[in-house]
């Protein structure tokens, strides 16, 4: 009861002086909040009490066009979801479809696909390094990453020609095998990107204000990230050694050597280690891949016209900001009864409110910036 | 007549000279960055983008002047002037060069010789935070008043260590005045007998004049500019006008504090001074190019526990050296 | 170890490590491209605006007015109005919606011809002033045709088409796609 009495007292005291809380809208228009993110904030000086989370601002009902369209035609949608990684999206769209299927998909294709979703994966991770350490004030990383994820643009571009919409996969396979001139690049791209990361990390790692800025801030814990639902980085990032890559393997994982890095604290520098090792670790699959790339087609024999069984599939695959999934139900035509997405932005943005409150208003943008998310996948 | 003649003169050149050298800080910032962050930068306003600031002012002035309906409209305007008259003025008593002789006299390149000068200079620091303050309370909106209450925070608990970190060298010249510092600085520049003073000076001064990393005022990603997030066309212009001057100057008065002023071998005094302003400029953008941005707690805590008792060890270390060794 | 590490602390010497990264790179080349003056090479397989493609020694359309570009558009933007029966069909009029197009490279993966009649060109600069100049009608689809025959650099289509190419001459016929492989 002695609580109690002491919070009645603090109540009156605050009325009696007159404070009230400061409600903030952060966003939807605003530098930090990687979008159109809208986060009403309750501060008590600069100190959070409260959150919440509107989104929707950019809600454009990809999951009803989906019913309405064949699953060929879906695949440029997926693009636009989360469209800082668009290839790894059309990975999960079709190894989602192809698993209505018993085809056989091309040696080829899979490590083709893997390669290039672990090319999105650093593209992803570049642009998520380049504006959370623009939130934190570190300017010129942001140009750098920019530089870097410049060249694997082009290399899509190269291969598929799109650049930011890629349009990278078809069911079965790929529409047609990559040009020679791809996988020279990449080899390029492959060699000179980890000195880049070195680059990036004398900026961060070690430096004394990132390292304020960042360590024992927006902690949770395993079992709060797992209740969460959280997934990717982050719940990497406090310890669990979770990646579908492994768990659940796609493409062409399986025959492929990574390290699942995790961290242990699970504050913002963890998150950030896990991520620019994951960086690291991406460029090691991409050369293993180039490697050991089998010759033969790049797509199996699939009919003209795509109708799956009727039944109902859910499929996930590791998309750089977590588990991105699919769930499909299909009537045995030609387009899906019902698409369902599963995003990590979204699910992860639940762990805002308890990764936020107590936290200063500085925090909060760089706990945004850790989670990192986009909104066109969160609101779909 | 002619005595009045020279001081419009110097009145005029140097504080022309000193609101044309902030304008054109705005373009020395963007190519820095832009060659930091390889990049090319503002290229296509006059050769090497050199006509970049005019163009910008232009711009600006034929903006229109957005006033909130909620604001102090009075206080609201006035407040970017308020910041901007104690930068400059707080330049008149920095000596940019030695006397010459100009039709007939002996002209000291001083705007004004004021045997307090650090003390007027640290006073109009002091009213400059002023402006801010005004500006982002008449705004009448939230993230300008975040950034305002930072900013007289942030100024009062950094004006402290500031003061104190000019004092080893106001010992050791024993006068108050710029111009007898500058003199006392024939043999040696003071960095040498005060590094750490000057180390503090730096670290104070970046704070006192809201640059990263301790650019929280403004804290572009959290407050979305901060004081000055209301502010458009020339009020905004004024704003960042001002916080340039008020850079200038206080690298004017670190150069002339402890690099020996306009004091340099070869080269015209005018021309020592204004190279070892630009160096910290570049210094400043270099900085800022550099280093994330500290967070508020952090900032006051790194001022009130790190740098002031810093700068009272400074003193007190000084003021022995100079009793005992003279 | 710890005592070094605390030296280091004290002088700063992760902000210089960071200040000294930043300096090296001052002195590296600007990566900009400066766009209206310098122009960057739309790589071989990039895909900008729809054309529709001509037989380059008869000058024939090529389209079979077959209908299946149209159906493939996941965004409706193709409309194609035929003429004639069987062999003899073609498409009379022929409509892209370019604000519409997300290019996604769909409906040239589904044309039947061969060479294509319906091809991703290089040309990205196409703006206009009116929202109905964005809706291009046959002609100046084929005129999209005819600026890419003038285009130099390395196309996907150049040897099909028998035109000047640089190295994607090298490079074996595609297999037409196994999506559009006649079923029937």
């Amino acid at each position: 009861m002695v609580g109690v009495a002491n919070v009645s007292r603090i109540e009156q005291q605050s009325t009696l002086h007159g404070t009230e809380e400061l409600v903030i809208n952060m966003g939807p228009q605003h530098p930090s909040t990687h979008g159109v993110l809208r986060v009403i904030l309750k501060l008590d000086g600069e100190t959070v009490n409260d959150l919440d989370c509107d989104i929707g601002y950019l809600h454009r009902g990809t999951e009803k066009i989906g019913e309405n369209i064949n699953y060929t035609m879906f695949i440029p949608y997926t693009d636009r979801l989360d469209y800082i990684a668009a290839p790894s999206n059309n990975l999960a769209w079709v190894t989602a479809v192809e698993k209505f299927f018993d085809w056989e998909i091309p040696m080829r294709a899979q490590y083709i696909r893997s390669m290039v979703g672990e090319l999105s994966r650093i593209a992803s991770h570049l642009l998520w390094l380049a504006t959370h350490a623009l939130d934190i004030g570190a300017m010129t990383v942001f140009l750098w990453c920019f530089r870097e994820r410049e060249m694997v643009l082009d290399l899509f571009e190269t291969a598929f020609g799109g650049r930011l919409t890629v349009n990278a996969f078809r069911l079965g396979g790929l529409h047609e095998d990559v040009p020679d001139k791809f996988l020279q690049l990449t080899q390029e791209f492959a060699d000179i990107f980890p000195s880049r990361v070195d680059d990036y990390e004398t900026l961060l790692t070690n430096n004394r204000i990132w390292l304020q800025r960042t360590r024992d801030v927006g902690i949770i814990s395993a079992e709060d990230a797992m209740d969460l639902g959280l997934t990717g980085p982050i719940i990497r990032g406090s310890g669990v050694k979770w990646d579908l890559r492994r768990a659940k393997p796609y493409a062409a994982y399986p025959y492929l050597d990574f390290v699942v890095p995790i961290g242990e604290n699970g504050d913002i520098y963890d998150r950030y280690l896990v991520r620019i090792e994951e960086l690291r670790q991406s460029i090691y699959i991409i050369q293993q891949c180039l490697e050991q790339l089998p010759g033969g087609p790049v797509s199996c024999k699939t009919p003209r016209t795509i109708k799956p069984p009727e039944g109902e599939i859910y499929h996930s695959i590791e998309n750089p900001k977590g588990e991105f999934g699919f769930y499909i139900v299909s009537d045995g035509t030609t387009t899906p009864y019902r698409v369902r997405i599963r995003p990590p932005s979204f699910i992860n943005l639940g762990g805002l409110k308890k990764l936020c409150v107590g936290q200063l208003v500085a925090d909060v943008v760089a706990i945004i910036g850790s989670i990192d998310i986009v909104l066109g996948e969160c609101d779909r | 007549m002619v005595t009045l003649l020279i001081i419009l003169g110097k009145v005029l050149v140097g504080f022309g000279g000193l609101l044309l050298l902030a304008a054109y800080m705005t373009w020395m910032e963007r190519r820095v960055f832009a060659l930091v962050q390889v990049r090319v930068g503002p290229n296509r306003v006059g050769p090497s983008g050199l006509l970049q600031p005019i163009a910008d002012g232009i711009k600006l002035m034929f903006k229109e002047t957005i006033i909130p309906a909620q604001a102090d409209k009075v206080i609201y305007v006035l407040a970017p002037a308020v910041t901007l008259i104690p930068a400059l003025a707080a330049f008149a008593v920095v000596p940019f060069g030695d006397s010459v002789t100009v039709l007939g006299q002996k002209v000291d390149l001083v705007l004004a010789d004021v045997n307090v000068g650090i003390l007027y200079i640290f006073a109009m620091a002091g009213i400059g935070v002023y402006g801010i303050v005004l500006g982002s309370w008449a705004s009448n909106s939230k993230y300008p008043l975040i950034g305002g209450l930072r900013s007289a925070a942030q100024l009062i608990s950094y004006e402290l260590s500031l003061g104190m970190s000019l004092l080893g060298v106001v010992m050791i010249s024993g006068t108050l005045s710029l111009k007898g510092i500058v003199e006392g600085q024939a043999g040696m520049p003071y960095i040498v007998l005060q590094p750490l003073g000057f180390l503090l000076f730096v670290i104070c001064m970046l704070a006192e004049t809201n640059r990263a990393p301790f650019d929280l005022p403004e804290a572009e990603s959290e407050l979305t500019g901060g004081f000055h997030t209301e502010y458009s066309s020339m009020h905004f212009a004024v704003y960042s006008i001002a916080e340039y001057c008020s850079m200038i100057t206080l690298s004017a008065v670190g150069a002339t504090f402890f690099l020996g002023g306009w004091r340099g071998p070869l080269l015209p005094p005018v021309l020592w001074f204004l190279i070892k302003v630009l160096a910290f400029m570049f210094f400043f953008m270099w900085l800022r190019a550099s280093t994330p941005r500290l967070r508020y707690d952090q900032l006051m805590g790194f001022g009130w526990k790190v740098l002031l008792p810093l700068s009272i060890v400074n003193v007190i270390l000084t003021a022995a050296a100079v009793v005992f060794i003279g | 170890m710890e005592f070094t590490r605390g030296i280091q602390k004290f002088f700063l010497w992760d902000i210089v490590k960071g200040m000294s990264a930043t300096l090296r790179h001052m002195f590296k080349k600007p990566v900009t491209l400066q766009y209206p003056t310098e122009r960057w090479e739309p790589p071989e397989r990039f895909r900008g605006f729809l054309g529709l493609t001509r037989d380059f020694k008869t000058g024939e359309e090529l389209c079979i007015g077959c209908l299946n570009c149209e159906k493939a558009c996941p965004v409706d933007c193709i409309t194609i109005v035929t003429a004639g029966k069987g062999r003899e069909m073609y498409a009379k009029e022929f409509y892209i919606d370019y604000m519409r197009c997300m290019y996604c490279g769909l409906c040239t993966e589904a044309c039947p011809t061969t060479p294509k009649s319906i091809v991703h060109t290089h040309q990205y600069e196409t703006p206009g002033y009116f929202r109905d100049d964005l809706v291009y009608e046959k002609e100046r689809l084929y005129d999209v045709w005819e600026k890419e025959v003038n285009y130099t650099g390395p196309r996907p289509w150049g040897k099909l088409f028998g035109l000047r190419n640089q190295e994607a001459d090298t490079r074996p016929e595609p297999e037409a796609p196994a999506e559009t492989a006649p079923a029937e």
